[in-house]
């Protein structure tokens, strides 16, 4: 009863730090939706701030820009084909044709009514069962993780239904750049063309601006916008009150949006996971049990509202482990704990006990900042989904410039960029021939990790396959994953048989 | 007569995944099993893979669906003239910042990619355009986040009028 009203003074104590909090959803929307930069960058760039502040502000403002972050991943997702971070990849399979055919602000209201109910939900969930949540990672070894990414993996196929050899051959492909850099166990380069900058792997941030900004900025060159013409006065006479609408219609989607943000939540917190399998894991997920799952890709907003609900769901997932057991779930998480450490507070369990404002704080924090969300980001909807009727000899230009520019953050090599157009020239042929970039993305995302748990697993039973199948969580997981692959299968044979009686 | 689609744009990739797959066992080849398996397992569902995409390749040209060429792979001529324009403006953005700096390359990539795209007429456009987006590139990636671009002396006068 006196945590309950602990944690229920801690709501309104937040809620006084909003001069803080704005400010940060502001700079965090910015930067998540420039691919390359990521919450955890701009708070190591913006250390010299967090670090003179007290850690409260400190704390309050870094978890304001994460979870502001996660949601602008996603608009440039929607409105040009942009992810921006793996995270949001999962949001461009339905996000952009949407936009497309005039429903940008439909797909945007989407995006945050799920981000913002994924965030609330998985924060509550958090703050009820943080004590059991903190086991979780303890029970979640190499061998289960091996089948979570497989869940993931399990999408390309998915993807690859309207052409599944093209698609599965682009996931290969995928998977193979995955593997390019040195291995986990012998640290031996492996593919690296002699090349130093590949010998740590393909760096994402480069792949992604290649496969999608790049190769989307080619096509764009041919079609002159991002929007159809014939729905050019949908988008122009958009309303206000249209948001309202729209947010009323997402909310019908909340038994979807609280599942995927759980999914978000468990997935967060095992270390080393992240936004993007619980994006693509939801996204697949919300397929394979749709009613009409064979719309899932031409533009529907499940296909944008699982992913978002799922990696704001991460958000507070991957800080369960750093506050209960000291052990960041994630690269932003592992700042905050030198912010944390910075300032003198001891992470783990005596932190419930001696600073639990601090504790708990952090997840009202996260559920504050995502209430204020609401009426900061509804009534962008309306002028963001303008982007998509801005002419290509405008956007073109800026686009590659700011991702080019996006490429070279995370390393500060010049490569990066080079390797960027590269992977634009690789994506374009694939767009152009029939082969789903997306494939190829979700092979070079959950490539390395699925090569780095199996390794583990394998290192471990010295070669014994066996392993994979030798813990009960673990073939719990295999059981569901069986079920995700037949059931869609299952599915399309009883559609056959109802049709057939039909006639 | 109708043109049937070209095969040759949709041999690149089945062909390009083969001899990266090659290219990628000669490299493992040595290396102990674990830093290996993965590769060979992969490079192996790639080769069945194209083998089956060479198979259905086939049938298509025998049945006439297909020709080998590259037809319906490239657009009208003025999209493609732009295209291959863009991307050659892109591979001198990263070729020339080193030299040119970032303010005057972006300004001078964005300030190009606008007429090519746009036509000549746009001029101003461009240049409106282009003075925009270095200045917001510049706030944003060399005051607000300070990255290490590569910068000459212009951009340094700059910095240190907001540093």
């Amino acid at each position: 009863m006196e945590q309950f009203s602990t944690i229920l003074g801690l709501f309104s104590y937040s809620l006084t730090y909003w001069w803080v909090m704005i400010p940060a959803i502001l700079l965090g929307n910015l930067v998540g939706a420039i691919p390359g930069f990521s919450a955890a960058n701009t708070i190591i760039i913006l250390l010299p701030l967090t670090l003179s502040v007290d850690v409260e502000v400190a704390l309050i403002f870094m978890m304001a820009l994460y979870s502001a972050s996660q949601l602008g991943n996603g608009i440039p997702a929607i409105l040009v084909n942009i992810p921006g971070t793996g995270g949001a990849a999962a949001t461009t399979l339905d996000g952009y044709p949407m936009a497309q055919k005039g429903q940008a602000q439909r797909a945007l209201v989407y995006c945050f009514v799920a981000s913002i109910f994924g965030g609330l939900i998985g924060t509550m969930f958090v703050l009820a069962l943080l004590p059991v949540l903190s086991q979780v990672g303890n029970y979640l070894h190499s061998v289960e993780m091996v089948v979570i990414i497989l869940f993931g993996l399990t999408l390309i196929a998915v993807i690859a239904a309207a052409d599944m050899i093209k698609g599965l051959l682009a996931g290969m492909l995928g998977l193979l750049i995955g593997a390019i850099g040195t291995d986990f166990i012998y640290s031996e380069p492996r593919a690296t063309f002699g090349m130093l900058e590949l010998y740590s792997g393909v760096p994402l941030v480069p792949a992604l601006i290649g496969l999608f900004a790049i190769s989307e900025v080619f096509v764009l060159i041919e079609r002159g916008r991002v929007l159809k013409d014939e729905y050019m006065d949908v988008v122009v006479s958009s309303k206000l009150y249209d948001v309202w609408v729209l947010v009323k219609e997402a909310l019908r989607s909340w038994f979807l949006m609280t599942w995927t943000a759980l999914i978000g939540v468990i997935i967060g917190i095992i270390p080393g996971a992240g936004a993007s399998i619980a994006a693509f894991v939801a996204y697949q997920q919300a397929r394979t049990f749709s009613k009409t799952p064979e719309l899932f890709g031409t533009g529907v907003p499940e296909g944008v509202a699982a992913p978002e609900a799922a990696n704001n769901g991460v958000t507070s997932g991957t800080l369960v482990p750093l506050m209960a057991i000291g052990v960041p779930g994630g690269s932003t998480a592992a700042i905050m704990m030198v912010v944390l450490q910075y300032h003198g507070v001891t992470l783990g369990p005596r932190l419930f006990i001696d600073s639990p404002e601090l504790a708990y704080g952090i997840f009202t924090a996260a559920f504050i900042t995502y209430l204020l969300m609401i009426p900061l980001m509804f009534p962008m909807a309306q002028y963001m989904s303008r982007v998509t009727t801005v002419p290509a000899f405008f956007l073109v230009p800026m686009i590659l410039a700011f991702t080019l520019l996006g490429a070279f953050v995370p390393r500060a090599y010049m490569f990066d960029m080079g390797l960027a157009v590269a992977f634009g020239l690789l994506g374009y042929l694939a767009r152009k021939t029939g082969y789903h970039v997306t494939a190829i993305l979700i092979g070079i995302i959950l490539g390395p990790l699925m090569e780095q748990y199996l390794m583990r697993a394998l290192r471990i039973s010295r070669g014994d396959v066996g392993i994979l199948f030798s813990s009960n969580l673990g073939n719990i997981l295999w059981l569901f994953l069986i079920i995700t692959l037949l059931l869609p299968v299952y599915k399309s044979w009883q559609a056959r048989k109802k049709q057939k009686e039909a006639v | 007569m109708e043109k049937r689609p070209g095969l040759l744009p949709e041999l690149i990739i089945p062909v390009g995944s083969i001899a990266f797959g090659i290219y990628y066992l000669s490299t493992v080849w040595e290396l102990p099993f674990q830093a290996k398996v993965v590769g060979i397992y992969v490079a192996a569902a790639i080769a069945i893979l194209s083998f089956i995409l060479f198979i259905r390749f086939g049938r298509e040209i025998w049945s006439g669906q297909k020709s080998w060429g590259i037809e319906g792979f490239f657009s009208d001529p003025v999209s493609e003239a732009r295209r291959w324009s863009v991307l050659a403006l892109t591979v001198g953005f990263i070729v020339l910042m080193p030299v040119l700096g970032f303010v005057v390359t972006i300004f001078a990539f964005v300030f190009s990619a606008v007429i090519v795209i746009g036509g000549v007429e746009r001029i101003k456009a461009a240049a409106f355009t282009a003075l925009g987006m270095t200045i917001v590139a510049f706030l944003v990636f060399i005051v607000l986040v300070k990255v290490r671009f590569p910068t000459n002396i212009i951009d340094q006068t700059l910095k240190g009028f907001f540093l």
